[in-house]
């Protein structure tokens, strides 16, 4: 499979604090990898990196063969926009829209109709096993629930790739389970690559693939032994 | 751009209480200040249409023709008790004589024309005190058209043309139309829009408090629209239509506000101690379109720039940039202002000879306008160091929250009790400028008129039987005739022992026969003792002091003779204090009402973006009067310190005018400082009453994890 997402000696720095030390990761069309490590260890930087949220101070980020470091924020929103989708731990659904316009939202951003947007976003809802709960605001729904919405959104534009920080982190067992086993159904139903941030190696392994961050670095050797496909 | 856009309706309208009150107070602030702006744009075309109303006072010989014949036309400026009184003789030439504004035709020989005003002032009044002046019967009445303002007194007595011929009266083909523009000044203008800029402030600062409500959630909102794929532009658009809906509101109703306020406004103030005629306080078309369309435009624009901090990532909040401490710089414009006040401490800005009156306002509006951005600009510096001084000084969980939060975000500190601090600085330097031209007024004035005298300044007329008429009258008590030598201009040949009856002034001892200008009289020498040969200047008048006696004096005098009175001037220069006292009141009171509203949405808001932290200390068993005492502590002590400054910049203010106009300056008295702490107080009190709001918002039972 070809390397769709790959991140080349990335370094990160917030004041003082070095996040990335020249960290290395490439990820494959289709792929699921779980990125674990100890609180701190720069895991999240990684994604935001890989994602284009962040921009490098060093080193280099490439979606599909373009340099995505180098690109503007309009070309970076783009990237979000079509070829991106994002699950993090709290707070990405809007409160004040229903549960199927927050999944409809990229497509109404993208220039959808509004009918179409919604029709798409309110298919996901059967298969997330949340029928019903459309018609919700987010602050009426179970931690479980929201989460599920959530993957719905990351994925109802058909991404190439899906980033999730923690998605589960905020879930009981039964909860995070659910929604990691709809994460990776549905990534590898549509052949959506996904970088999985976690620190639960349960949750980790879920994914084809797991990655060890240890002090702002890539742990080759941890990425060789812990690389396993399901 | 169409889904941002129905996002932004769907924000506005289905958000929560929070998106509700930020709707609503915003209209409210919006309105307010479209009301305001519309209201303060009404001084210039009130001020101009007063003067063009006038404008037929100024008819000459040399006015341009407006009618087939001609008239002959005697204009004198009168006064009765401290009012104006505009008397004009006429006597037509022809037929078609020219007719000033407000009449159906010209009074004949006989008849007067009255205002209504004078009509009413007439039937109220002793006839020898004001009727004497009128000559006539009375047959018309002057309509609005010929009035500069409703309670205008003017007379248009209609005499034999070979009357006024000999009192001297021009020969006029029409009547004067040029506003001679008395009314509509640059340093008017200067002092109208630093007026409306002082007013608006407030309202400023309160639009921005609502826009702050539930902001740290909206950023959130914003950042999560980013993060999936939301252009700068689209969260712009957005935004903008969050805005545009209580921005319209606020439109609307300010524009009724407006319509309503108006003719209130007509009927209250008064400038120069007369009121406007209704329909020249109005705004005009143009003007009115101006603002309501540029007010939601730059409301829009302010959201706008305001989302800088959303949009620096998809990460949003998380992302969001380290306040800057303040630096030192922010106290540049403060200093520039001190060293412009001490400037015109040095300055005699009652010496024409020391510059022109330009340069002194100039340097007075630069001085005052540095103060006021100066207070603005430090004054998060000034909160910066309160902080520091409280954390230095904390002993307890409270004042160390307070001080870390003042310090965290000094400039949203100072945001929200700016109003109070800008308010506390203009009243103090009204005030202590009041306190000083009020201990003048009751001073007595060298060189003016005493209260109890009357000055008739004969023009030329023989002084009996003038004289003779004065010494009958009950209420004179002696009169003293001063000459003047043709041959020494600007002298005054009376005794000054005699002349210091009615003027104040102080005569050299022993007397001296040299012509020295006696101490407190300017501009005039005197020869000692008077030479009865020289001829007559003018009939000093010492009466009883009762205001009707200086009137009958006026009513004995012809025509052309020039009457004063002590009341006169005092009288004036109190109405115009009343005047400036009432408006400054009025708007020092509305600065502070809207100035506690900011604060108090500010609070309020500031509890509802920490109610999770705060949720969390309670529920760690910090008690509820501890959380209490900090957010009292975060709004009283920058509000105490700013305030402060305020008070301290005004009275220096106060005082280096009083030193430049040669004014005694006195400190205002026990009252201002009661006012001030009574002010500061009620500001705490009405910040006070967000506490219940932080029991609601951080009971332990409202933690949950959406």
């Amino acid at each position: 499979m070809t390397v769709i997402v790959e991140g080349v000696g990335l370094r990160k720095r917030f004041g003082l604090t070095e996040a990335l030390r020249g960290a290395d990761l490439a990820v494959r069309a289709g792929e699921v990898v779980a990125v674990m490590g100890p609180s701190g260890s720069g895991k999240s930087t990684l994604l935001h990196c890989l994602a284009g949220i962040l921009r490098p101070d060093a080193g280099m980020v490439a979606f599909d063969g373009r340099r995505v470091d180098t690109m503007s924020d309009r070309q970076r929103t783009q990237l979000r926009r079509g070829a991106f989708g994002f699950v993090f731990q709290f707070g990405q659904l809007i409160p004040e829209l229903t549960a199927v316009e927050n999944v409809a939202t990229p497509l109404l951003l993208a220039g959808q109709r509004r009918r179409t947007a919604i029709g798409a976003a309110r298919a996901w809802f059967d298969r997330l096993g949340l029928s019903g709960l459309d018609g919700r605001l987010p602050g009426e729904l179970s931690g479980g629930q929201a989460q599920r919405v959530a993957v719905a959104r990351a994925l109802v534009g058909r991404p190439r790739v899906v980033f999730a920080d923690e998605p589960t982190g905020a879930l009981d067992t039964a909860a995070g389970d659910d929604v990691m086993d709809l994460l990776v159904t549905s990534a590898h139903a549509q052949d959506t690559a996904a970088i999985v941030v976690t620190h639960e190696p349960r949750v980790a392994a879920f994914a084809d693939r797991t990655v060890l961050v240890q002090d702002g670095l890539v742990d080759a050797d941890e990425d060789a032994q812990l690389g396993v496909t399901r | 751009m169409r889904p941002a856009w129905w996002m932004g309706m769907r924000f506005t309208l289905a958000g929560r209480n929070e998106a509700l009150a930020r709707l609503v107070l915003t209209a409210a602030g919006v309105a307010l200040g479209v009301t305001l702006v519309l209201l303060t744009l009404t001084a210039i075309p009130a001020l101009q249409g007063r003067d063009h109303r006038a404008a037929w006072h100024g008819t000459t010989a040399a006015s341009p023709a407006t009618a087939a014949d001609r008239a002959l036309w005697l204009a004198t400026d009168d006064h009765f008790l401290g009012r104006d009184l505009f008397i004009v003789r006429v006597a037509a030439l022809g037929p078609h004589p020219p007719l000033p504004p407000g009449l159906t035709r010209l009074p004949g020989p006989g008849q007067v024309a009255v205002s209504p005003a004078l009509s009413d002032l007439l039937a109220a009044t002793p006839a020898d005190a004001l009727a004497a002046r009128l000559p006539g019967t009375l047959t018309a009445q002057i309509a609005a058209d010929g009035l500069a303002y409703p309670e205008e007194l003017v007379a248009v007595i209609g005499q034999q043309p070979d009357q006024l011929r000999t009192a001297g009266a021009a020969e006029v083909a029409g009547i004067a139309t040029t506003a001679p523009g008395l009314l509509d000044s640059p340093a008017l203008r200067v002092i109208l829009t630093i007026g409306a800029v002082g007013l608006l402030m407030p309202v400023v600062i309160f639009v921005a408090a609502c826009a702050r409500i539930a902001a740290a959630r909206r950023e959130q909102r914003f950042a999560a629209l980013r993060l999936v794929g939301a252009t700068r532009a689209q969260i712009a658009v957005t935004a903008a239509a969050e805005t545009c809906l209580p921005a319209a509101a606020g439109v609307g109703l300010g524009w009724l506000g407006y319509l309503l306020a108006r003719p209130a406004l007509a009927a209250a103030v008064t400038f120069d101690g007369a009121h406007f005629m209704p329909g020249d306080v109005r705004t005009p078309a143009g003007q009115q379109l101006l603002v309501v369309l540029g007010a939601p435009l730059l409301v829009v624009a302010a959201t706008i720039v305001g989302l800088r901090r959303a949009q620096v990532s998809p990460l949003g909040v998380r992302q969001r940039v380290r306040t800057r401490t303040p630096r030192l710089w922010r106290l540049t414009p403060v200093a520039i202002g001190l060293a412009g006040l001490a400037t015109i401490a040095a300055t005699d800005l009652t010496d024409p000879s020391r510059g022109s009156v330009a340069t002194a306002q100039t340097l007075i509006g630069a001085t005052f306008g540095a103060l006021l951005l100066g207070l603005v600009l430090a004054g998060p510096l000034l909160c910066t160091l309160a902080a520091r001084l409280l954390s230095r000084l904390s002993r307890r969980m409270p004042e160390l929250m307070a001080a870390r939060r003042i310090a965290a975000d000094p400039y949203t500190t100072f945001r929200a009790i700016s109003g109070v601090a800008v308010a506390a600085l203009v009243t103090t330097m009204f005030a202590g400028s009041a306190a000083g031209v009020g201990a003048n007024l009751d001073r007595p004035d060298p060189d003016a008129l005493r209260i109890d005298a009357v000055e008739v300044l004969l023009a030329g007329h023989p002084p009996q039987p003038l004289l003779s008429a004065l010494t009958a009258d009950p209420g004179v008590k002696r009169t003293l005739l001063a000459r003047h030598d043709p041959h020494r201009p600007h002298t005054l040949a009376v005794s000054c022992v005699e002349l210091s009856t009615a003027v104040n002034l102080t005569c050299p001892d022993p007397p001296s026969t040299t012509g020295r200008t006696p101490e407190g009289l300017t501009g005039i020498t005197r020869l000692d003792p008077p030479d009865p040969r020289l001829p007559a200047y003018a009939i000093y008048v010492i009466t009883d002091g009762a205001p009707l006696t200086g009137e009958r004096i006026r009513s004995l005098a012809p025509p052309t003779v020039t009457v004063s009175t002590g009341h006169d001037l005092t009288e004036l220069d109190r109405r115009q204090l009343t005047e400036l006292e009432t408006g400054l009141r009025t708007a020092m009171l509305f600065v502070l009402l809207v100035a506690v509203a900011s604060l108090t949405i500010g609070v309020a808001a500031g509890l509802i973006e920490r109610r999770r932290p705060f949720t969390l200390l309670r529920a760690t068993g910090l008690h509820l009067r501890e959380l209490h005492r900090t957010v009292l502590l975060e709004t009283g002590l920058p509000l105490a310190a700013t305030t402060v400054c305020g008070v301290a910049l005004g009275l220096a203010a106060s005082a280096a005018v009083a030193s430049a106009t040669n004014q005694h300056w006195t400190a205002p008295g026990p009252a201002f400082a009661l006012t001030v702490a009574a002010g500061l107080l009620l500001t705490l009190a009405v910040a006070a009453t967000t506490l219940p709001l932080v029991k609601t918002v951080t009971e332990p039972t409202t933690i949950h994890f959406e």
